[in-house]
This record gives structure tokens, C-alpha cells and sequence, in this order.
């Protein structure tokens, strides 16, 4: 073959890998959004179920009057991220120290207000971590010349307050 | 907890010993025992005499990597064995255990399609290799749902090399087999006993620093127990050792009851450090080199005393303290017991019940 035949094969394979590597590319961020998407679904889901489990709680009698009130008016307000950190400092405040009760139902109460926050803590740090993943890749220089995100829109990660009542703290090694 | 189909994966062999085989044999039993499905994909030699919740994914060769020796799987084999295991499966939640090991683990990350979950056991903040292989792992990794480490020295280590905010949830202890095991009459010293639990040839498991610092106390009466495999060393002359070789964990159960003081001194590279938690559970007291995976699980030495790493005339003396002070040895007991509780099975299956329930929508 002649040495121009050469340049055009050589062409063609460098367009074609090229090709295979913006193709694959392109559905390693699909699949990330979509894993972004389940785990924003994800944190939905942990708050609305952290929010059941408080008007559980503060219905049960198993609080004073003014702690009950206090969580219902936390937990009832609409749905935004700075109601859900307000929700969290409520929390913080009234349970500051293990409740003690020797109540089995309520002991299930607590228990499960408790895995409720952690679960909402663990949600948004798993969302989040998605996030700084599709961030990641998006910001590759050729990701962004060739528009592989599509109209997707900018990955936000989730500013909450989430933090969990002291006793109800996760099992760190440290404390 | 809704029952879910779950899927574990083991990286290393589950015929050998060791504590990430352990950890995954015990989660599987616990989440079996509350209601979950659960199949386990391991490498094995053995196709018979696995437990039926096991699936065999072919033989391991036994490599160097990130500064251990591991029985470790990979290859198309493996691969196609995973891919059907997965598919068989149909997980609602896949947990792989030391994704960033090159076995099964890694394998199971890239072809899962349900939700992956990952514990990271290894705890190596500065490994060169992990450096050096960040670029290959952090795109495998991306594919993660939730990160679980082991303890904040593991914790550490993902966020450094494999990207992404793991929980830290520990590893557990069946803390009922231990409580209340029976001390064996005649393993006990004379004056006092003391046990040493570890590979007895691997340098960083420290039996030499602790054979020297019972050397410096020349005290008399004094018994040390050594359990776990491997060739003794030369033991220094005039010194009470016995050595009981690998045992079964009831025996090492009795050999913690037995002993007046357990002795970890271990000199690196510890995660996490469940034997500490074992002898806790056994009611031993324990004497721990003061590294931090070993402080955290001793609650910064209230529930267990500490000495300078590979210092072994601290130890000596440490020893000698701790031998001579019963009083205090029931302090730091009593301590423990109460600490133990959090790393009981039924308190981190819960635990990591909680990341299967915030990644497994469906």
C-alpha cells in the first residue's frame, strides 16, 4: 500500500477509538447520573421517614408536653433542606442524652428515631459522594468539548444540617 | 427490616483464617438469622464443605499485595463466575468487602447492575501502591452506592486514595461466645498468666517485643500463652511460654479467660483490632501498644491499658503495673464490658442493615 493508504487507515482507526472511548464515556456518566438520581431518591425517602418517625414519637406520650410540641412543629413544616437542619437541631436539643425508659414500645420508638437519623446522615453523604463523582468527570476536558452531559443539570450536592443527636450517635470507633 | 436478597462477596479464601473472612462469615449467619436471603461468592479450594450459603468462585493463588500476603482471585474465569453469580443472584444489594484488593471484590464492582455496597478493611494511609494505583481504582470505585470503613485509620485511607466519605461502621463480635468462657487450670502461671494472640512468625504482630519486655521483668511465676500459627521463635532463656499453636475460636475463648492480661503488641498496620474486642468480651483486661486503630477500639484507654508501640522496657513496665494492681484490672474490665456492646453483631448488622435500607430502593 502506498504511504497515503496508511494515513488513511491510520485515520479511520484513530476516529473509530476515538469513537469506542466518547461512546463509553458517555454512558459511564449516564449511569453516574442515574446512580445520582437513585441516591437523591435515597434521601428523599431517609427524611420523609425520619419525619414519620418523629410525629411517632411526639404522639406517643412517651415525651414531655413542651419536647412533643416543639418536634411536631419541626416536623410538619414543608419540605426544604433548611427544614430538615431545623428538624435536626430540634432533635439535637431534645434528645441531648439517652432516654431512659424501661417501656418496650417506646424503647422501639427511640430505636427506630434513631436509625431514622443516622439513615438520613448516611443518605446525603452517599448522595454526595455521587455528586463529587459526576463533578469529576464532567470537568475532564474532553467530556466538556464534546457535550457528553447533555442537558443534564449541574450537579448540587445537598448542604444540610444532618447531624445526630448525641444519643443517638452513630458507632464511631472513637467515642 | 424488609427481608432483602443480599449479596456478599469475599475476596480472600474462606478456607484460611483471617479477619475479613471471618467478618463476612458472621455477617452472612447474622442477616440469614433475621430473615434476609443472603449467598456469599468467596474463592475456594474446596467445592464440598462450604456452608450451603456459600458459592465458590474457583481457586485463589496466594500473592504480596499492599504490604500482606492474601489468597486472591482474578482472571476470566473468576469474571464469568461472578457475572453469574450476580445474575443468578438478582441482588437487591451487593457488599463487597476490600473492593481495592485485586480479587472478586473488584470484579463484582464493575459488573453488578443493582446497588454496591463496599467495606474497606485495610488501613494503609501512606501505601505507595494505593498512591500509585488511584487512577485505576477511583473510576471502579465511582461505581460504589455506599462506602463503609472499618475504623477511622481505614476511613482515612479511602478518602486519601479511593475518593468518597465512607461511614465508619466496625467489625463485629459474636460478644455472647465469649462471655463467659472457663479459664483452663492448667494453662495458668504460677503467679500470673499473660496472652499473646497473633501470627506467631509476622514481625508486626510484636511477639518478639513482648518475649523481650518479659525478659526485662525477670519476674518469676509468670506464664505467657501464645496462640496462632506459624514457627515460634527462639524463646529467651528462663521464660515460662507455652506455645498452643491455631486454635478454634472457643479454645482461644478459654486461653483469654485464662490469661490475667491479654498483650497486643503489635507493632503497625492494624485496622482494626477485634481481638482486642474478643478479649473484652472474654472479661480479660487488656494491654494494647498505643497504636490509634487499637485506641479507638480501647476508648483512649479507658476500657483497656496502653503502652509507646515496640517499646518493650514500657511494656515491661506497663506489665508489671497492670499485674500487680487487681484493682485496677477490674476497673478497665468493668469499662469494657459496658464498651463491648457496640461491637457486638447485633448492634453493627443493624448498622450496616441501615446502608443496605438508604442504597436498596426497590
Amino acid at each position: 500500500m502506498t504511504a497515503i493508504s496508511w494515513w488513511v487507515v491510520g485515520a479511520i482507526g484513530v476516529v473509530v477509538g476515538g469513537g469506542v472511548w466518547l461512546w463509553l464515556t458517555a454512558a459511564r456518566l449516564d449511569r453516574l447520573h442515574h446512580r445520582l438520581d437513585v441516591a437523591g431518591e435515597s434521601v428523599h425517602i431517609q427524611t420523609a421517614r425520619r419525619r414519620a418517625a418523629v410525629l411517632e414519637i411526639a404522639g406517643s406520650g412517651l415525651l414531655d408536653g413542651p419536647e412533643s410540641l416543639l418536634l411536631v412543629e419541626a416536623a410538619s413544616a414543608a419540605y426544604d433542606d433548611e427544614a430538615e437542619s431545623r428538624l435536626s437541631e430540634v432533635l439535637r436539643a431534645v434528645f441531648d442524652e439517652p432516654l431512659a425508659t424501661d417501656d418496650g414500645a417506646g424503647r422501639v420508638l427511640v430505636d427506630n428515631l434513631a436509625s431514622a437519623c443516622r439513615r438520613v446522615q448516611m443518605a446525603r453523604r452517599f448522595h454526595n459522594n455521587q455528586v463529587a463523582s459526576v463533578r469529576a468527570l464532567r470537568s475532564t476536558r474532553l467530556v466538556r468539548w464534546f457535550r457528553l452531559a447533555g442537558r443534564a443539570p449541574h450537579p448540587q450536592a445537598i448542604d444540610l444540617d444532618d447531624g445526630v443527636p448525641p444519643a443517638f450517635a452513630g458507632l464511631d470507633s472513637g467515642s | 427490616m424488609r427481608p432483602l436478597r443480599i449479596g456478599l462477596v469475599c475476596p480472600y479464601s474462606l478456607d484460611v483464617p483471617g479477619g475479613v473472612q471471618n467478618h463476612v462469615r458472621d455477617l452472612a449467619e447474622c442477616l440469614l438469622e433475621r430473615g434476609h436471603e443472603v449467598s456469599v461468592l468467596a474463592p475456594s479450594e474446596a467445592e464440598s464443605g462450604l456452608p450451603a450459603y456459600v458459592v465458590a468462585a474457583g481457586r485463589a493463588v496466594p500473592l504480596a499485595y499492599n504490604g500482606s500476603v492474601g489468597r486472591l482471585l482474578f482472571g476470566p474465569v473468576a469474571t464469568a463466575r461472578t457475572r453469574a453469580w450476580l445474575a443468578e443472584g438478582n441482588f437487591d444489594v451487593v457488599h463487597v468487602h476490600e473492593p481495592a484488593a485485586p480479587s472478586l471484590g473488584m470484579i463484582a464492582v464493575g459488573a453488578a447492575e443493582c446497588p454496591v455496597v463496599a467495606t474497606f478493611h485495610m488501613a494503609n494511609p501512606r501505601s505507595r501502591l494505593l498512591s500509585a494505583a488511584s487512577g485505576i481504582l477511583r473510576p471502579r470505585l465511582e461505581r460504589l452506592a455506599a462506602r463503609i470503613a472499618v475504623s477511622e485509620a481505614a476511613r482515612q485511607t479511602v478518602v486519601q486514595h479511593c475518593g468518597g466519605e465512607p461511614v465508619i461502621i466496625p467489625n463485629g463480635v459474636y460478644v455472647e461466645r465469649y462471655r463467659g468462657a472457663e479459664a483452663v487450670e492448667e494453662w495458668r502461671g504460677v503467679e500470673a498468666t499473660v496472652a499473646f494472640i497473633g501470627r506467631v512468625g509476622e514481625p508486626r504482630k510484636g511477639l518478639t517485643v513482648l518475649l523481650e519486655a518479659m525478659s526485662l521483668m525477670n519476674r518469676s511465676g509468670l506464664r505467657l500463652l501464645v496462640v496462632g500459627g506459624g514457627d515460634p521463635p527462639d524463646v529467651p532463656q528462663g521464660l515460662d511460654v507455652r506455645f498452643l499453636g491455631p486454635v478454634d475460636d472457643a479454645t482461644k475463648a478459654r486461653v483469654l479467660a485464662t490469661a490475667d492480661v491479654y498483650v497486643a503488641p503489635n507493632t503497625g498496620g492494624e485496622s482494626f483490632g477485634i481481638v482486642l474486642v474478643e478479649a473484652m468480651a472474654a472479661g480479660t483486661c487488656v494491654l494494647a501498644s498505643d497504636l490509634p486503630a487499637f485506641r479507638a477500639v480501647l476508648a483512649d484507654g479507658r476500657a483497656g491499658a496502653t503502652f509507646p508501640t515496640g517499646d518493650a522496657a514500657a511494656l515491661a513496665v506497663a506489665l508489671g503495673q497492670l499485674l500487680d494492681d487487681p484493682d485496677r484490672r477490674a476497673r478497665l474490665r468493668r469499662a469494657a464490658s459496658v464498651r463491648v456492646t457496640s461491637f457486638d453483631w447485633s448492634t453493627v448488622a443493624s448498622r450496616i442493615e441501615e446502608v443496605y435500607d438508604t442504597v436498596a430502593l426497590r
